[in-house]
């Protein structure tokens, strides 16, 4: 459950800037990451000054989303924007590169370790007068996330940005067309995709404890399984992938070798693939000539 | 068939990407400059403010406070400025032009195959070579040679194919392991090995294309990743059969029929080897482009739906190409693992397929002399420089965004052969 709403926030960017783009946000796992490093920054900021508890937590949140959504915007800006127009190969290129440009720009101005990061939240609660029968923090990440997808679902469908991202999603040139700002719309996508990635990761590491340079790569893969699983594109798609990925990474880790624990999510995928190419809930996309 | 307009297809979808050089008044008025200048000042550090965060502040857990580091801001500026002075007010797609334009002249000798001279020089100083240099650079050359043989394969599928391949570890990994797992029990030698790992990666190719038949574009970039992670896990966990993280070692080298050779020797020997492989592999790299299947391959990647119309093998062409490409990283895993006698898990990290991925997208995608300068710059420069280890991915990271935003067709721009043009000339 924990895993699944993690994937669930992160999958959500991954889908939504797909959706309209076309393009696998390769270094979206690295948003997450920065969204980490920079809200550890804050903490220790923070609780210099002095606060602590759920004022702590949601200042770090804040300021964390703030540096995300500032890299998002410079990323987009400076690797996607100029391509716009080009081949999808030569996007996907400069994407990879982009992830592994900030992941050893972190890795060069931050550290190679692992670094501790503090709990903010409290360890357990007491739920119906039975203390320890759910891990605090387990239970925070679930409505958090819950809380960040019933938001977005709301914001894409009855918002007039929402209108505006549907649009885009179906035809970009016509929504240019018919006097939709795309680049506005673009921009504010990966922001929105920023600020749920920070919320992951901040949640993550409250549930982990620790992070590192290397920490976003692989979840970040793992996200795009669930939202590929789900049918690129959809965001309830995203959400359900993100969920039956989860139950079966932890399936089989309870179940079955704990080591090959990734391994599992990437057969699954190839799996699924093999038998439905388009995801659960992906339309199947004529092509045109 | 060979109509020259057409294969002009990919040079005149790159022209997309060359901006055209902005007209600019001859000469401009110090009051324009200063306002282009504060303008692309303006815009640039905004970009690159949030960079910042990471480079003034560190955490240090120890003590539970910010480490400042205001000097790092010097440093930032000072580079800053240089590379936006360096892009910005150079013209520098006209130098980018002049640079292609020297390329493009020594294509035209690459080109120009009837100079016997040439070869003959260039085999040559192949062979004089490594009696020349100190043993150190032996190695290192072979190591760079070997690269470019696995990239060659990875050529294949990206960019004969125009798929995008982020597994291509995989079949090296098979390869390597394969021949030090023979090696290791039966004491299979280095010839023979070259064959089992040319047979392995076939079969690992022909298993990735199998499983991605179905998939196109960043589906399959995704699920090429996902089977080299997988084979990266299961190499590192399945300890009765890899040994593990540990890795095998003591892997043989080669040996001049029965007799034992001497540290320099073996190295020297491995050079042939790979020197020879590296030649076979270009060789058949362009008779293959050359044939049916090279064009059934290019005919795929410009447009598939017009290929398959045309009575193009679809599935064919997508298993050809991944196996191809999976022999030559196979063998080149087996040269790899006899070179440093020594592999563990790392050989099928994802570094290893985004490394390869990078000497062929900065080479130029499809075209053969592009890889082999692309291996010579990302891995035999790395190698030279040993002060800029540090920073090698980073560059690498920012190499592949830049190139992509301005020359995506990589350093040399792979053109198809021109028969019809040579024979009207010679008629």
């Amino acid at each position: 459950m924990t895993r699944g709403s993690i994937y669930s926030l992160l999958a959500l960017g991954y889908t939504m800037v797909y959706g309209i783009v076309q393009l696998i946000n390769f270094a979206h796992g690295e948003i997450y990451m920065i969204g980490a490093f920079s809200s550890l920054i804050a903490t220790v900021v923070f609780s210099a000054l002095g606060l602590s508890g759920f004022a702590l937590f949601f200042l770090v949140l804040c300021y964390g989303s703030i540096i995300a959504m500032l890299y998002g915007y410079s990323l987009e800006r400076l690797a996607y924007r100029p391509l716009r127009n080009s081949p999808r190969l030569s996007l996907l290129i400069s994407a990879v590169g982009m992830s592994i440009f900030l992941q050893n720009f972190v890795l060069l101005t931050q550290t190679p370790n692992f670094l501790p990061f503090p709990r903010i939240l409290p360890q357990a609660w007491n739920v119906l007068g039975i203390s320890g029968l759910f891990n605090s923090v387990q239970v925070i990440i679930f409505i958090v996330s819950s809380a960040v997808m019933i938001v977005l679902a709301l914001l894409v469908k009855y918002t007039q940005l929402g209108k505006a991202m549907r649009a885009c999603s179906q035809d970009l040139i016509m929504a240019q067309l018919t006097g939709v700002d795309v680049n506005r719309v673009i921009i504010i996508t990966f922001l929105i995709g920023s600020i749920s990635a920070t919320i992951g990761s901040v949640l993550v590491s409250q549930y982990t404890g620790q992070i590192n340079f290397y920490m976003g790569f692989l979840v970040g893969i793992k996200a795009f399984v669930a939202a590929v699983l789900g049918g690129i594109g959809s965001i309830t798609g995203a959400v359900l992938g993100s969920y039956i990925l989860g139950f079966t990474e932890s399936f089989g880790a309870g179940y079955l070798a704990s080591e090959y624990e990734d391994v599992y999510a990437f057969v699954f995928l190839i799996v699924f693939l093999i038998f439905r190419p388009n995801g659960i809930l992906g339309s199947k996309i004529k092509e045109k000539v | 068939m060979n109509d020259p307009n057409l294969s002009h297809s990919s040079r005149s979808d790159s022209s997309l990407f060359t901006k055209k050089e902005p007209h600019l008044p001859r000469q401009p008025s110090a009051k324009t400059l200063a306002k282009r200048l504060a303008s692309v000042l303006i815009n640039a550090s905004l970009l690159l403010l949030p960079a910042l965060t990471f480079i003034i502040v560190r955490v240090n857990t120890v003590q539970n406070t910010l480490e400042w580091r205001l000097l790092n801001v010097v440093w930032f500026w000072l580079l800053f400025v240089f590379f936006l002075l360096f892009f910005e007010f150079k013209p520098h797609m006209a130098a980018l032009s002049k640079s292609g334009r020297v390329l493009r002249r020594l294509r035209g000798v690459y080109q120009y195959r009837h100079n016997i001279l040439l070869q003959i020089f260039l085999i040559g100083g192949a062979v004089l070579l490594p009696f020349i240099i100190p043993f150190y650079y032996v190695k290192i050359i072979t190591f760079t040679l070997v690269y470019a043989i696995f990239a060659l394969g990875l050529n294949y599928s990206v960019g004969y194919g125009g798929f995008l391949n982020l597994g291509h570890a995989m079949p090296f990994a098979a390869g390597a392991y394969c021949f030090a797992l023979l090696n290791k029990y039966s004491a299979l030698p280095v010839l023979p090995g070259l064959l089992c790992g040319a047979i392995v990666g076939l079969i690992f190719g022909a298993i990735v294309a199998l499983l991605t038949l179905r998939l196109r574009g960043d589906y399959l970039a995704i699920v090429t990743l996902a089977l080299g992670e997988i084979g990266n896990i299961v190499l590192s966990n399945w300890d009765s059969f890899s040994n593990g993280v540990r890795g095998i070692a003591g892997i043989a080298q080669p040996k001049l029929f029965f007799i034992e050779l001497t540290l320099q020797q073996r190295a020297i020997m491995l050079y042939f080897y790979a020197v020879s492989i590296l030649i076979v592999g270009i060789v058949v790299s362009h008779r293959l482009l050359c044939s049916r299947f090279g064009r059934a391959w290019e005919a795929y990647r410009e447009d598939h739906i017009a290929a398959e119309s045309m009575g193009v093998h679809v599935s064919w062409v997508r298993l050809s190409v991944f196996m191809i490409g999976g022999c030559y990283a196979g063998v080149a895993g087996v040269l790899y693992a006899s070179s440093s006698a020594f592999i563990n898990p790392s050989v099928s990290q994802i570094l290893i397929s985004i490394t390869v991925l990078s000497i062929v997208v900065l080479g130029g995608m499809g075209s053969i002399p592009g890889v082999i300068l692309g291996s010579i710059i990302v891995i035999l420069l790395p190698e030279m420089l040993r002060v800029f280890e540090l920073y090698r991915m980073l560059i690498f990271g920012a190499l592949l965004v830049i190139m992509m935003r301005y020359r995506t067709q990589g350093l040399i721009a792979h053109t198809r052969p021109q028969y019809l043009k040579r024979i009207s000339k010679t008629e």
